[in-house]
C-alpha cells in the first residue's frame, strides 16, 4: 500500500511538472507574440477604420434570458460602438421576467413582419420580431425558451451581415472592441473563421450609462481571484494557443465568427453547456475535414467587461457547468479527433492536451495529493515529498501569473496604479491557498453531474450595473 | 451726463455694483434680467429667489428692487444669453402668477453683449425707461452688441481629446463653447444654452446623434447642425442630410476647415 501510494504520488509530481512546463511553453509563445500584437495595434488607425466603408459588416447577437436589470444599459452601450456598419440583434429567450417589456418600452419597438434574414438553422418557435426605424440597427427577437445556443441560432437566422458576434447580455464591450477584432479579421479575411476577444472582470469598476468610466480592481475576494485567473487564462494561455492555431475555445462572452462557416458547421448546438467550445471544435473539424486553410484567432486588445459571480454558490455552479461542458465536448469529439494526423494541431496537440491536462486534471491532482498525504501520514519522515508537491504547484502557478501580469502591464495597462499591481501579485499567491483547489473540486463535481445526466444551466443571478 | 455716469447714479446699479465689478474683473459671464413690476416687497423677492434656485438648481442669484422706478433687477451668475433667456421664461411666469408684472422683461448678458457690464446695464435701463416693449414681452437687449458678436457652439463628441482640442481652438477664435459627451447631456445643454450651432458626432452614448439632431430640429431656434464624425459611409451622410443637418465633415478633419464652415454657416 505504501509503495503504491508513493509511486502514485511521485507520478502526480511528474504530472504537475509536465503540465506546468506545458503551461510555461504556451506562456512563452504568448509573450513572443505579444510584441507583434503591440506593434500592430500601435500603428493601426482604429478610429479612422471605425468609419471606413471597407470594414466588414457585423451582426451582434445578444441572447438574453432574465436580464431585465442590465439589458437596457447593455443595448445602449452596444448601439454606441465605434464601428461603421453593424446591427444589434437581441434575442429574448422566453424570459420569465420583464426583459421583453423593458426593451419594447425603452426603444419603442413594434412588431414587424419584414425583418429579412434567411431561415437557415432550426430553432424553437419565434414569437415575433420587433423593430423601430428610429433605431435602424436594432432588432429584437422574441422566442420561446430554448437555451443560449438556440437563441444564437435564431439570431443567425435573422442576421443580415456576413460576420456575427456573440455577446453575453451581462457584458459590456469597450467602444473600440469590435473594430479591433474586425482588424484581425481583415488581415486575413479568407482564412479567419473565428476570433475571440479578451474577457475582463468588471466588478469594482465605475460604470456609467453602459460605459466603463474608471477601471478598478474588484473589492470582493472571489471576483478578485477570477480577475487574476482570467488574465492568466487569456493572456498567458490563449495568445499562445492561437499562435499555433490550437485555440479550442472562444469565450461565449465575446467572439466574432464567419457566419457562412458557422452555418456550414451546423450552427450552435443546443441542449448542453459549453456551446462556445462546441462551436469552435465544430469549426475546426469542418475546416480540417474539408481541407480548407483556416485560423481561429485571438485578439487580446478587444475588451469585453463582464460581471463575475461573487458568491461561492454561483461561482460553483458556473464552474461545474464548465466542467460538464468540457467533459461532454471531449467525450463526443475526442474519439474522432485525438491522435489522428488529419486533424493536425487539434488532433495531435490541443485535444490530447485538453483531455490529459484539463479534463482529467482534477483526478490526477486531487488523487495525487491524497496519495502523497496518505503516504506522508504513514511515514511522517517523508513530509518533504508533500512539500515539494505543494511548492511545485505554487512556484509554477505564480511564475505563470507573473508572466501574464507582465504582458498585461506591457501591452494593455488597464490597471495603472502600483497598488493594484501589488494586489494582483498578492492574489497570485493566495490563489493556491484554497481557491485553486476549490476549482478542481468543482470541476470534479461537474463531471459527476454530467454522468448523472444533469444538464441544467444552474442559476446565474445578476445585479444591475447601476449599483 | 454720460450714459454710464447716469447708470451709476441709478439705484439698481448701486445695488449691483459690487457683483458686477466682480464678474467684470474675473471675466465671468453673467445674465441680466430687468422687469417692470407694479410693486414688490422683500419677501416676494426672496420667494422668487428661492423658487428660481430650486427650479434651476443654481445659487448665484442676486435680486434687487428699485421702488422709485418699480424695476426688478436679477443677476444670474455664470449664464450666457441663451440660458438667461431660458430662465427669464420661468421668471416671467412666476411674476405673472403673482400678478406683479406690469411691463416688459428685458434680458441681456455680459460679456456677450458688451465689454462692460455697466454699459450693458445702463443701456437696458435706458431702453426700459424709454418705454420700449409692451407688457409681458421678453425683450432681448440689442443695444450695443459689441463689435465682435460672440457666437455660441455646442460640441458633442465621445472623444474627450477632440472635445478639448476643439474647445480651445474655437474659443481662441472667439466662440463661446459648451461641451457634452453623450446624447442626453447634449440635449440638456442645448435646452439650457440654445447655442447658435451644434457640432455633433452621430455615434453617441445613451441617445445617438440622429436622435439628438431630430430633437434639436424640433426646437424652432434656427440652430445650425454640423456633423463631425469618423463615419464615412454614404448611408450615414444620407441619413444626416435627410434630418436636415447643414454640413457633414468626416474625420480626420482640419480645424481650420471646420471653423471656416461654421463661420460661413453662422454669418
Amino acid at each position: 500500500m505504501r509503495d503504491f501510494l508513493q509511486a502514485y504520488g511521485i507520478f502526480a509530481v511528474y504530472y504537475v511538472i509536465v503540465i506546468e512546463t506545458l503551461y510555461l511553453t504556451i506562456l512563452s509563445l504568448s509573450i513572443k507574440n505579444i510584441f507583434s500584437i503591440i506593434k500592430s495595434s500601435m500603428y493601426s488607425r482604429f478610429q479612422s477604420l471605425s468609419g471606413s466603408e471597407y470594414v466588414p459588416q457585423i451582426s451582434i447577437l445578444v441572447p438574453a434570458y432574465n436580464e431585465e436589470l442590465t439589458i437596457i444599459e447593455n443595448v445602449r452601450s452596444l448601439l454606441a460602438l465605434d464601428y461603421p456598419k453593424y446591427e444589434v440583434v437581441v434575442i429574448n429567450d422566453g424570459s420569465k421576467d420583464d426583459t421583453l417589456q423593458v426593451l419594447l418600452q425603452e426603444f419603442q419597438l413594434t412588431r414587424t413582419e419584414y425583418a429579412g434574414g434567411s431561415r437557415v438553422l432550426e430553432t424553437s418557435n419565434v414569437r415575433g420580431v420587433y423593430y423601430n426605424s428610429q433605431y435602424p440597427n436594432l432588432y429584437l427577437i422574441d422566442k420561446e425558451n430554448g437555451g443560449k445556443a438556440d437563441s444564437l441560432n435564431a439570431g443567425i437566422n435573422l442576421s443580415h451581415y456576413p460576420l456575427i458576434a456573440s455577446i453575453d447580455a451581462d457584458s459590456l464591450l469597450e467602444k473600440d472592441a469590435l473594430i479591433r477584432i474586425a482588424k484581425v479579421y481583415m488581415e486575413n479575411p479568407e482564412e479567419t473563421v473565428a476570433i475571440g476577444g479578451i474577457v475582463r472582470i468588471a466588478n469594482g469598476c465605475e460604470i456609467e450609462d453602459g460605459m466603463i468610466k474608471k477601471v478598478n480592481l474588484p473589492t470582493k475576494i472571489l471576483p478578485m481571484f477570477q480577475c487574476v485567473e482570467y488574465l492568466k487564462a487569456f493572456l498567458g494561455g490563449r495568445i499562445g494557443w492561437s499562435s499555433i492555431n490550437g485555440l479550442i475555445i472562444v469565450s461565449g462572452a465575446f467572439g466574432v465568427f464567419r457566419k457562412d462557416f458557422v452555418v456550414k458547421a451546423g450552427g450552435y448546438r443546443g441542449g448542453y453547456p459549453g456551446e462556445d467550445m462546441n462551436i469552435i471544435i465544430k469549426l475546426h473539424k469542418y475546416m480540417l475535414e474539408n481541407k480548407l486553410p483556416y485560423r481561429v484567432a485571438f485578439c487580446p486588445d478587444a475588451v469585453c467587461w463582464t460581471q463575475a459571480p461573487d458568491t461561492l454558490k454561483i461561482l460553483g455552479s458556473q464552474r461545474r457547468r464548465w466542467g460538464r461542458g468540457n467533459l461532454k465536448n471531449m467525450l463526443e469529439y475526442g474519439i474522432y479527433i485525438v491522435g489522428r494526423p488529419k486533424y493536425k494541431v487539434m488532433g495531435l496537440i490541443t485535444f490530447p492536451y485538453n483531455i490529459i491536462f484539463e479534463t482529467l486534471n482534477p483526478y490526477f491532482r486531487f488523487t495525487g495529493f491524497l496519495a502523497l498525504l496518505g503516504y506522508t501520514l504513514m511515514d511522517m519522515t517523508q513530509w518533504r515529498i508533500l512539500a515539494i508537491y505543494a511548492l511545485l504547484n505554487l512556484l509554477f502557478g505564480v511564475l505563470l501569473g507573473i508572466g501574464s501580469l507582465f504582458m498585461e502591464e506591457l501591452a494593455f495597462k488597464r490597471y495603472t496604479r502600483v497598488r493594484d499591481n501589488l494586489k494582483m501579485l498578492a492574489f497570485l499567491f493566495f490563489m493556491f491557498l484554497g481557491y485553486q483547489q476549490l476549482g478542481v473540486i468543482w470541476r470534479f463535481l461537474g463531471h459527476i453531474e454530467f454522468l448523472r445526466n444533469n444538464n441544467t444551466w444552474g442559476t446565474m443571478t445578476r445585479t444591475s450595473w447601476k449599483t | 451726463m454720460s450714459q454710464i455716469a447716469k447708470a451709476y447714479s441709478f439705484p439698481l446699479f448701486q445695488a449691483f455694483e459690487h457683483v458686477l465689478t466682480f464678474y467684470e474683473s474675473s471675466q465671468l459671464p453673467c445674465g441680466i434680467i430687468l422687469a417692470v413690476t407694479n410693486g414688490s416687497s422683500e419677501e416676494k423677492i426672496q420667494d422668487l429667489k428661492i423658487s428660481l434656485a430650486k427650479a434651476e438648481g443654481f445659487t448665484d442669484i442676486h435680486c434687487f428692487y428699485d421702488k422709485q422706478s418699480s424695476i426688478l433687477g436679477i443677476l444670474l451668475g455664470d449664464q450666457m444669453l441663451g440660458n438667461t433667456h431660458f430662465h427669464s421664461l420661468f421668471i416671467k411666469e412666476q411674476l405673472q402668477t403673482q400678478r406683479m408684472l406690469a411691463g416688459p422683461v428685458f434680458i441681456a448678458s455680459f460679456p456677450e453683449q458688451g465689454e462692460s457690464a455697466a454699459q450693458v446695464l445702463s443701456g437696458m435701463v435706458q431702453e426700459i425707461t424709454a418705454g420700449m416693449g409692451s407688457a409681458g414681452d421678453i425683450h432681448i437687449y440689442s443695444g450695443k452688441r459689441s463689435s465682435e458678436v460672440k457666437r455660441s457652439l455646442l460640441l458633442v463628441s465621445q472623444d474627450e481629446t477632440v472635445n478639448e482640442f476643439l474647445r480651445i481652438y474655437l474659443q481662441r477664435k472667439g466662440y463661446c463653447v459648451y461641451l457634452a459627451d453623450n446624447g442626453r447631456e447634449a440635449w440638456e445643454k442645448y435646452k439650457r444654452f440654445l447655442p447658435d450651432a451644434v457640432i455633433t458626432d452621430v455615434n453617441l452614448a445613451i441617445e445617438d446623434g440622429y436622435q439628438l439632431i431630430s430633437k434639436i430640429n424640433g426646437v424652432e431656434h434656427g440652430t445650425k447642425i454640423v456633423v463631425l464624425t469618423h463615419k464615412r459611409l454614404e448611408d450615414d451622410k444620407k441619413r444626416s442630410f435627410e434630418l436636415g443637418v447643414s454640413d457633414y465633415i468626416a474625420k480626420p478633419f482640419s480645424p481650420v476647415d471646420l471653423e471656416a464652415r461654421v463661420r460661413s454657416l453662422l454669418s
